[in-house]
């Protein structure tokens, strides 16, 4: 197989919630499409949010609309990258048969990309790429991990939640507190508005693992107690509570990946995920990056949460690594 | 079968035992319980006392984590069906195959498919009490 300098890669992420695709193209990200907005576009109306039929449905559209977006037609595309896992298997299904068929099609390579080393590949995107080695902290909905990076394709996790995620804390704190689901945003912008001066016990988790789960059961004991002496207690220091929960788990993940970068005596980290949206989270990486002398990553939002575009970084570098799968690949549901 | 247990967390390893002891091998365990009140810690000790050694985290964004059960081989599934929000997108994941599988099914949030429930499901809620105690109850 003669392969390209600059090959057109169309990317299909469909592992959890989202259907996506990407094209991309001599360094250049051409087009990055989700199922909600492309359906929308096409055709209109409410889309369902979690299920395999969901994926079913959308996945040609996505394909289809992210190829009209990059100027590209079905012939151009040299090499076919899919998410592998881990994820939802009937999702992930939809997905990798979909790209199995078409890279046999089209006779093209077949690239199976890691869901989790992509988020970490997504700083590659845009510039200023981080130097190897450096350390990201992937936070998402489901993902909690602090990775050592020391190249593309050798990564180490080194932490990770060994209850909740980061992501699922704000929601289902956001919850408690009335606040409906996901209420991550939710929780950022009262907390912009409030002042942490409510205490949450911090876990005493060894190494550089993470847990969530107490956070949980404490602000409910906390919030319980506190109504028994004022039934509006939540509607009266809303601000405060959610500054208060999102102080701590901030707190939570700032003090693991400080103790990782003293740990790994890296010069550079990173966040990527969909809760490296959350501002506070933002902030106090800045400002840990400027305390600890590290240079600080974080991609564009549109990189951050579930998308094609990272997995189609990551298979560029798989492309020019000549790392290709072949036509037995099957999905894993857990890494 | 005993049917409601008091403990605290200290007393969690036990009581998965004797659930583990009460229950079929291929059991879909429906475990309710409201935000907070311990269903993944139980779920967790379950696995874990299954001789499963993995990182076990909470299924409620994958929706469904899939083990191993070390001895007899079979499949351990951990469900969470928070973010779903009807039996419609349950039925869209494929769940009646493992409603009826072999698996040893844990779920948790699973009301929206109470009408599935066939001779394999067992009902099992959990609440918290004062000083930082759990009920567990069959219902």
């Amino acid at each position: 197989m003669k392969l390209k300098e600059n090959p057109v890669i169309l990317a299909i992420e469909s592992s959890c919630d989202d259907t996506s695709a990407a094209v991309f193209e001599s360094g250049k990200m051409l087009s990055n499409l989700i199922a909600t907005q492309a359906i929308h576009e096409q055709y209109g109306g409410v889309v369902p949010e979690v299920a395999s039929r969901a994926h079913q449905e959308h996945i040609l559209p996505v394909v289809d609309t992210a190829l009209k977006k990059a100027g590209k037609k079905l012939n151009d595309i040299d090499c076919v990258a899919v998410t592998a896992g881990p994820g939802l298997m009937g999702s992930l299904l939809v997905g990798v048969t979909f790209a199995k068929s078409l890279a046999l099609c089209l006779d093209v390579p077949l690239i199976d990309v890691h869901h989790m080393e992509a988020h970490v590949l997504a700083h590659f995107i845009d510039d200023p790429q981080p130097k190897f080695p450096f350390l990201n902290l992937t936070v998402s909905g489901g993902h909690t991990q602090i990775v050592l990076v020391k190249d593309f394709f050798d990564m180490k996790v080194v932490g990770t939640t060994i209850d909740d995620a980061a992501g699922e804390a704000f929601d289902k704190s956001g919850k408690i507190l009335g606040l409906g689901y996901p209420a991550g945003p939710l929780i950022d912008k009262h907390a912009a508005l409030g002042v942490a001066k409510f205490s949450f016990p911090e876990p005493q988790i060894a190494n550089l693992d993470f847990s969530f789960s107490g956070l949980k059961t404490s602000i409910l004991y906390f919030l319980k107690e506190q109504q028994l002496a004022n039934k509006d207690f939540i509607n009266e220091n809303l601000d405060d509570i959610c500054a208060s929960v999102q102080s701590r788990i901030i707190s939570i993940l700032i003090k693991k990946l400080t103790r990782a970068v003293r740990q790994y005596k890296v010069d550079e980290i990173g966040i990527s995920g969909g809760v490296s949206a959350n501002s506070g989270l933002r902030k106090a990486i800045m400002e840990t990056g400027e305390k600890l002398n590290l240079r600080v990553h974080i991609p564009k939002f549109e990189y951050c949460t579930d998308n094609a575009a990272m997995i189609a970084m990551a298979a560029y570098y798989k492309y020019k690594a000549g790392l290709f799968a072949d036509q037995a690949l099957v999905p894993f549901t857990r890494s | 079968m005993l049917k409601e247990w008091v403990f605290t967390l200290q007393g969690i390893d036990k009581i998965a035992k004797e659930l583990l002891h009460s229950l079929p091998p291929d059991s879909k365990v429906f475990l309710s319980g409201e935000m907070g009140a311990g269903k993944t810690t139980l779920c967790k000790s379950v696995i874990k006392n299954l001789g499963i050694d993995d990182e076990i985290s909470s299924p409620t964004y994958s929706i469904v984590n899939e083990y191993i059960i070390p001895l007899s081989k079979r499949k351990l599934r951990h469900m969470d069906l928070y973010r779903l929000k009807n039996i419609d997108e349950a039925l869209d994941i494929g769940i009646e195959d493992y409603l009826y599988d072999a698996s040893f099914c844990l779920i948790e949030w699973p009301d929206i498919i109470e009408n599935l429930a066939n001779e394999k499901t067992y009902f099992l809620n959990i609440s918290s009490m004062s000083d930082n105690r759990r009920k567990l109850v069959f219902l």
